[in-house]
This record gives C-alpha cells, structure tokens and sequence, in this order.
C-alpha cells in the first residue's frame, strides 16, 4: 500500500466506492481520448531532427500546451490524489493510532486497574495474614498465658501437695508419736501404786532418757510433788515399767524426735482425798 | 577469716535455733491413774542369834501390821531366794526377779541382862537404795513394841502416811456366866489385839469407850450403880472420875479434838439430846433440843462442829445432821438411803464414814460419803447397832461384829481392800475404839 498503483485502488476499492469509481472513469475516458488522438495517422508526424531554433517566446502549440496543461492538472490531480491518500492514509493511521492508543490505554488501564486489584488483592491478603498473624500471636500470647497459668497451677498444686504431704507427715508422725505415748501412759499407770498420801492436784515430773531399745536409762524428778512417797513412787512406777520393747518398732528419727527424752507428769485424779 | 567467723556464727545459731525448737517440742506424757495393788513387800525372818524361841515374832507382827493395813502384799517368805540380813548380803536382782518392790532385812541379838537389840535395813529394790535403818533397844516384853515401830516406819516410808501400829484398842467383852450374871470387861489392846489388858470388871454394862485425843485418859459409860452414868479414867493410874449422874440416858462420852470438852447424849430434859460438857468448868451445854432423838455425837476435826444422828427428818428413819456449836445451825448431811447413822468424820474433813443402808430392805454397810461431792463408797457390810472406829491416820476402820452368836471385831482397810478379824478373848466383844496417836 505504500506505493500506488491504479489496481491497487481496486483493492481498496471497499472503502470508498463512489469516489473511486468516478475517479477511474475519469481516468479512462482521459486515456481513451489522448490515446485516440495520438494515434491518429494524421497526427502522426515524423519528426525530423529539429532543427533546434533558437527561439525565444516563439508561439507554443496549442496541443502540447494543452497537454501540458492536462498533464499538469493530471499532476496536481495526482498530488491532490496523493495528498488524499496520503491524508487518509494518515487519518487511518491516526485513527489506528488512536485507536491503538486508545487500546493501549485501556490495556493499559486495564492493566493498571489489574495491577490495583491485584494491589488491593494483596494488600487485603497482607492484612488478611497481618491479621492472621495477630491473632496468631494473640493466639499464642493467650496459649503462652494459659500454659503459665497451667505451670503456676501446677506448682502450687505441687507445692501445696508438699506442703500437704509435709502436714500429713507431721500428722501421721503425731498420730504415731500419740499411739506410743499411749502405750507408755498405759504401762506406767500399770505400774503406777499411787501412795495412800496422793491428793488430787498433786503433781511430779520427771524427766525420762530412753535407747531406741526402749530401755529407760536414766529417770529423775523434774519438779517435785512436795511428798517423798508420791516422788519415790513416780519413779518406782518407771522402774518398774523398766522398759518400752515396744518403741524398737519406732522409726529412728522418729524416736530420736520424740522418745530420747521425754517427761512424764503425774497428776492423779479422782482421788478419795 | 571473717568467713569462717560468720559461718561458724551461723551454724552456731541453727543448732540453737533446733535445739530450742527441741526443746519446745518434747514429749509430755500425763498420768492420771495408777493402780490400787498393795505394794509387794518382801520381808526377810530377822536373825535371832540368841537361845530359845522368842515370844513375840518381830517378823510375824510387821508381816501382819503390813499386811492388814491393805497398803503391802508381803512376799511369801518359801518363794524367797535368799535371807539377807544386812545390807551386804542383798542382791537386788533376787528380789526383782520376785516382784518385790521394796525389801526389809534385820537382826535381833541379846545383849545382856534381858536387854535387846533390833537392827533393821529398809531398801527400794527398785531403785537399788537403802532408804532407812536403825538399832532399836528395849526389853523382851517390847520387842512388840519395836516390830509395831519399825511397821510404822515402813509405812509412813512408802505410803507417805504416818503409821498407826504402835496405837492401842479399847473394846468391851461380855461374858454370860449363868442366867442372873454377865461379867462385863473394859479390855485395851495393841492395835492388831494384841497384849490385851482390863481396865475394867462389872457385873453390869459398860458403854461406848472413847479416847481423850492426848491418849492419856478414856471416857465410857457404865451402869455399875444399876442407872447409866458418865465416868473418865486416867489411863496410867486407873483412877476414875463420874461425870454426869443425871436421870434417863447418860451415854456416847466424846473427848473434843482439843480436849476440853466432852460431848454426850442426855435425855435429862425429856427426850434424848446432845450436851457438850466443859471440863475445866463442868458446865453443861444444851447444843440440840428437838423432840426428835439425837444421838451418837461426834466432833469436826476443827472442834467446831458436832456430827450426830436424828430421826427429826421423819418416816423413823435416821440421818447425819452437823451442828456448828458457835451459831446452833443444824445442817443435814445424807440425802442418800434409807438409813444413815453413826457418822464419823475422818480426819480430812471431807469424807464421813457411817453406817449405812440403800434400801429399807438392804444391808446395812459401812460406808464413807464424800460431803462435798456426795458419793457414797462401801466399804463393808455390817450389823445395824455397832459403832466403827477409825485409826487416827484414817487407814483403817474398826468394827463390831458378830460370827456365830458372838460378838467379834473386824478391821477394814479405809479402801475395802482388806477385812480382817481381830484375835480376842472369850465371850462377846464390842464397842472398840481407836486410840489416837500416842505422842
């Protein structure tokens, strides 16, 4: 398209039928005429060397300069032709250009609004997982706090169990301290003879020193009752008694806690007197 | 340097902080009870290196003195493994191994012109101690009195109670000859009856013996001029003095704690009543006057007071009332039975023996009531009519009563524990009283 030929304005004939059509008529009818006349014998002329005059302002004939007139409006015809074509061409262009730009824009806009999307997208997947992430920590912060919450519990679960276990040991201890006092009180009331010059209210203590065997080895008033029968038979009875066997069953530390020295208090009661 | 110092400061600290904590921790075990058994005696037969066999066993009479007090249980002399009579021929574990608790060895020589000597060692077997002993002197006829001595010693050693072995009886016997005559005695004897001697012969009654509280003198009631009358009596010189002479009942003669006074029943002004006579002065005071009878007086260990009898309650059932001389105020004392009578007052002032009966067809018991608290404690059964006596260190009870058809005397330790018969003479016995203690 970018060299013109007259057939080639057949090819684009589509686009503009009418002008085209008279153009080539036109056309056609100039050709016919020019070629009729030059090939006319009558016309036909054998052209001697012309003898070549100069000549100055001698008188043009008539035909050529018609015919150069007609060439010359041909030309501009032409040029006008041309220029058309040429214009049409560069309207099509620009229109082609519009339109390319136009689709370039749009593609471009298109783009750009694909790009924003895809921005927006990922801005909203970004806050999407920012938020994710907050919650997972929150998540986190809220598990990392139960979990101390749980540890804490725990120890003080722990802590209290020992505290407990501490308790129960001590309790368990006294229980056991209590059942062998208990014994030493039932041995020595049996051995015991309360004097005839007991009265309620009197009272002795004495201080006991026993070996894991339960053997007391040594005895001594602490305080005495104001009354020798009473103290001698204080300390008869724990002679007598002679020794607890059943102590050796006592845990060590236990005894050594508890029945390694001990004291007892002789209080009587319901006395007659 | 500074370190250590601090360190050992520190260790220094805890081990007191552990030891007092130790010590705030020890164990304190009460005893409330104890048990009544008498306590296992062991008394080896004392050596008696002289010739012949001597009258009174000094061993026997500490045997049955501890024995009869309901406080010893003596070791049979068969299940002793050795006769030890002084201390280097002890060893404590033969007598541990018999259970005894405390052990008495001694001896007996003549050292001369009927003059003896008794050594004697008392020891706790228990604690492996010699506790006491001494060389007693005295003729034959006294050996009694040593073995009752060295009775009194043990006991007061180990019961914390003075002994009452060296103190004497008073009791009447009776003796029906034939129909129209009864020969009444007023006897006295050692504690356990022993040595009794007469103080006394009648034809007719003799009545509620008592002793003045220095030992010295004795108050009855005789019927020797055929009407009952108030008579005193010095004990060393027999010579006796009549005190009341009045119309009706003239009985229960009672020397104060003081003794200054007597106290006694009179029915003078009609009804029987209780009087407490002066007897510096011979004045006679009215302390009851009520149409009921009273009777059986007795003092208040304070001398402030008379116990007696009454039926004034009604329903012919007699009480123990109190009576305070200073204001006359009469106080009722049991509440408890059908029957109370005879009311003595041991020497704690608490506790009131008596003669007593549950039900109006129970026996009748001697018993002893807790005035402040008001329990009731039998101690034996008895017959209705006889006075107890108790020993002035209230660890025994004498009584009157009978086996057969005849009148006889029973001893009751104060805790019911031991009941014993008292060896006496022929015919009835009756009425005993306990001396005081003879200082």
């Amino acid at each position: 398209m970018s060299k013109f030929h007259p057939l080639a304005i057949l090819l684009k004939f589509e686009g503009y039928p009418p002008a085209v059509a008279a153009s080539v008529i036109l056309h056609a009818l100039l050709l016919v005429f020019i070629l009729g006349r030059a090939v006319t014998p009558s016309d036909y002329v054998t052209i001697e060397d012309p003898v070549i005059i100069t000549a100055t302002a001698v008188d043009v004939n008539p035909q050529r300069l018609r015919r150069l007139e007609r060439l010359e409006e041909e030309q501009v015809a032409a040029n006008r032709r041309q220029e058309e074509q040429a214009r049409a061409r560069r309207e099509q262009e620009e229109r082609a250009r519009q339109e390319r730009l136009a689709q370039e824009q749009r593609q471009a806009r298109e783009r750009a609004e694909a790009e924003s999307r895809r921005q927006a997208d990922l801005e909203r997947q970004r806050q999407a997982s920012a938020e994710a992430e907050r919650q997972r920590q929150a998540e986190e912060a809220r598990r990392r706090e139960a979990e101390q919450a749980r540890q804490r519990e725990q120890q003080r679960l722990a802590e209290q169990a020992a505290r407990e276990a501490q308790a129960s040991q001590v309790a368990s201890e006294n229980l056991v301290v209590a059942e062998y006092a208990a014994i030493i009180r039932r041995v020595i009331s049996q051995n015991w003879q309360i004097p005839p010059s007991a009265r309620n209210g009197m009272s002795a203590t004495v201080s006991l020193r026993l070996v894991p065997t339960g053997e007391v080895v040594s005895s001594s008033i602490l305080q005495s009752s104001g009354d020798a029968a009473f103290d001698r038979s204080v300390l008869q009875a724990v002679e007598r008694a002679d020794r607890f066997p059943e102590l050796q069953d006592l845990d060590n530390s236990v005894f050594e806690r508890n029945f390694r020295n001990f004291t007892l208090v002789f209080r009587p009661e319901d006395l007659l007197r | 340097m500074r370190e250590m110092a601090r360190t050992v400061t520190r260790i220094f600290l805890l081990t007191a902080a552990l030891l007092a904590a130790h010590a705030h921790a020890q164990l304190q075990i009460v005893i409330t009870q104890g048990v009544d058994n008498p306590v296992q005696i062991a008394i080896v037969p004392f050596e008696w290196g002289g010739f012949g066999v001597l009258e009174d066993n000094v061993t026997d009479i500490i045997n049955a003195n501890l024995r009869n007090s309901g406080e010893f249980a003596p070791i049979a002399e068969a299940n002793m493994l050795s006769t030890p009579h002084e201390q280097s021929e002890v060893f404590f574990r033969d007598w541990r191994f018999l259970g005894a608790d405390y052990l008495l060895v001694g001896k007996i020589t003549e050292t001369g012109g009927g003059a003896m000597q008794v050594q004697y060692e008392f020891f706790d077997v228990l604690r492996e101690q010699r506790l006491m002993g001494e060389v007693l002197g005295g003729s034959r006829a006294q050996l009694r009195d040593v073995a009752h001595n060295i009775s009194d010693k043990i006991f007061e050693q180990v019961t914390g109670v003075r002994g009452a072995f060296a103190t004497k009886l008073l009791y009447v016997t009776s003796q029906r000859v034939n129909a129209d005559l009864t020969n009444y005695q007023l006897n006295m004897s050692d504690a356990d009856g022993g040595r009794p001697q007469v103080l006394l012969t009648s034809q007719e009654p003799i009545m509620s013996p008592s002793w003045s509280p220095d030992g010295t003198r004795i108050a009855y009631s005789s019927f020797e001029s055929s009407r009952p009358r108030i008579y005193i009596q010095e004990l060393s010189s027999g010579a006796r003095r009549q005190m009341t002479d009045f119309p009706g009942i003239n009985s229960s003669p009672v020397f104060s704690p003081d003794g200054t006074k007597l106290a006694m029943v009179l029915s003078k002004d009609g009804n029987p009543d209780i009087y407490v006579m002066d007897l510096r002065t011979n004045d006679l005071r009215r302390i009851t006057n009520h149409f009921a009878i009273d009777t059986e007086p007795s003092w208040t260990p304070d001398g402030k007071s008379l116990i007696f009898t009454s039926e004034r309650g009604g329903n012919s059932r007699p009480q123990i009332y109190q009576v305070d001389l200073d204001t006359g105020w009469v106080e009722r004392l049991t509440f408890q039975g059908t029957y109370n009578s005879k009311g003595l007052m041991l020497p704690d002032g608490v506790n009131l023996l008596m003669v007593h009966r549950d039900n109006t067809y129970d026996e009748y018991h001697l018993a002893i009531q807790n005035i402040d608290r008001g329990t009731i404690r039998i101690l034996t059964e008895t017959s209705l009519d006889e006075s107890p006596s108790i020993a002035p260190n209230a660890s025994m009870v004498i009584y009157a009563s009978k086996a057969g058809n005849r009148g006889i005397l029973n001893a009751v330790s104060i805790d019911g524990r031991v009941k014993f018969r008292l060896p006496a003479n022929q015919g009835d016995v009756r009425e005993p009283a306990w001396s005081p203690f003879f200082d």
